[in-house]
């Protein structure tokens, strides 16, 4: 049993993403282009169309109220990342933002932190486990859920442990929260894929890029190293 | 209160001093570069008549501050190397098509942005250069990168452009990939997906002007 359970753990692990070519770490495509078409779908005629009715009726001080919110309360998220990182500033900013924005911010609801020029890192349980050198896993795409990774999922499951909503004693809070974070982030993607969906000329493999570039972005903190980019030089010195 | 007030009040007028003393920082040749392509692409969104005009303006702002032969190359991947010279001229040909019309049209809309830039690295002919684009609604600011080689004659060329950590030209190459792989490699019917897409949006670009109108 010990042996199976490690095997599927080493075959869920044994890609690791970089920019050559995503295509690289999809050995599931076939399944995962039905599993985006299912997407697609209920996006199409559920998600999209729910979340633009939000968009339509809340006024937008009230969304921005709420996308506040919400990133206020996943902040436990970042500082519990940062620190196992070993990033103090990010911990230190972002303490600063949940203690400042809880208080002054009025539960979070307004930004305050941002008007004191306080940056706003974003740290998660996945990049803590890519930056301790875990492997991604190969490439998944799950209905609803959107692209993901075995350690994705893995990082998104202890991410909702440590986000005080899940922690409501009312399933009914618990829920109706995390169902108002998820409409709010779709009304928040509508123009992007609204984009997306009329310009690219495959979009399924373009969710699978922006995935795996942004995922890459996010766990070198935005840092781009020139050593890494591809040596382009030569392909237009005529 | 007084005790407080009269210290915070000199650190303040210290520092506001110090600031204003302070040299501004020259841009630097890629930095510059970027202004004058970004100067460009605004003034373009916002004097253009027609779509028509947008996209024949932004055609000649591409032609101008690109290198299309690389970015074609790039976007190709192992498959440039393969191709005959005709295919790939084909090929470049219909990916600035292509760009053109999508973007000229993706970008209508945003007449009123700002863009901020912040700074630039340099590493030999390759330079980066950090901007931030300021919307005018209540969108929070984007921050984005441009890649940019400075060609074997010393004039600057624009490679690809980075936003929320994504290489747009890697996604394109990863696109056509996926599209090449799907066709045993065939550049032809590449060529034919992008002149299909083209194609679709120019039919859409014209019915959202018949709509607005």
């Amino acid at each position: 049993m010990f042996r199976a359970v490690l095997l599927v753990i080493l075959l869920l692990t044994s890609t690791k993403p970089g920019l050559a070519n995503t295509s690289n770490h999809d050995p599931f495509e076939s399944f995962n282009r039905k599993s985006f078409a299912v997407h697609q779908f209920l996006d199409t005629y559920f998600a999209r169309p729910v979340a633009l009715t939000y968009r339509t009726i809340i006024p937008t001080p009230a969304r921005t109220a709420v996308g506040n919110f919400f990133n206020n309360i996943s902040e436990p998220v970042t500082m519990a990342n940062a620190l196992a990182q070993g990033q103090w500033k990010r911990f230190a900013q972002s303490s600063g933002r949940f203690i400042i924005n809880s208080t002054f911010g009025l539960l979070g609801l307004i930004d305050m932190a941002s008007y004191f020029g306080i940056d706003n890192p974003r740290e998660d349980t996945d990049q803590t486990l890519a930056i301790a050198g875990m492997p991604s896993g190969p490439y998944l795409f799950i209905p609803l859920l959107g692209p993901t990774t075995p350690r994705h999922l893995i990082g998104r499951g202890v991410d909702v442990v440590l986000t005080p909503y899940s922690h409501f004693d009312q399933w009914e809070d618990r829920d109706g929260a995390a169902a108002l974070n998820i409409l709010h982030t779709r009304s928040e993607l509508i123009d992007p894929l609204d984009d997306l969906s009329r310009t690219s000329a495959d979009l399924y493999t373009s969710f699978r890029s922006f995935y795996f570039q942004n995922r890459e972005s996010e766990i070198n903190n935005g840092e781009i190293v020139m050593e890494n980019l591809p040596d382009v030089l030569d392909m237009g010195d005529e | 209160m007084r005790s407080i007030f009269v210290p915070l009040s000199l650190c303040f007028i210290t520092l506001a001093s110090l600031s204003l003393l302070a040299p501004a920082r020259a841009a630097t040749p890629a930095e510059a570069f970027i202004s004058t392509v970004t100067t460009e692409a605004l003034n373009i969104l916002r004097t253009s008549t027609s779509a028509e005009d947008r996209e024949q303006q932004f055609g000649s702002l591409l032609d101008n501050f690109t290198n299309m032969r690389r970015i074609a190359r790039f976007t190709l991947g192992a498959s440039a190397r393969t191709i005959s010279e005709q295919d790939l001229n084909n090929f470049e040909l219909t990916l600035r098509d292509t760009l053109v019309r999508i973007y000229a049209n993706r970008l209508a809309g945003y007449t009123d942005e700002r863009i901020e830039i912040s700074g630039s690295t340099t590493k030999g002919r390759n330079h980066l250069v950090t901007s931030r684009i300021l919307f005018s609604g209540d969108r929070p600011a984007v921050d984005m990168v441009w890649w940019v080689i400075q060609e074997k004659d010393g004039r600057f060329t624009l490679f690809d452009i980075q936003i929320l950590g994504v290489w747009m030209a890697q996604e394109q190459r990863d696109v056509f990939s996926g599209i090449l792989k799907s066709n045993q490699g065939s550049i032809k019917s590449l060529i034919q997906h992008l002149e299909k897409q083209v194609r679709e949006e120019a039919r859409r670009a014209n019915d959202e002007e018949l709509a607005s109108n």
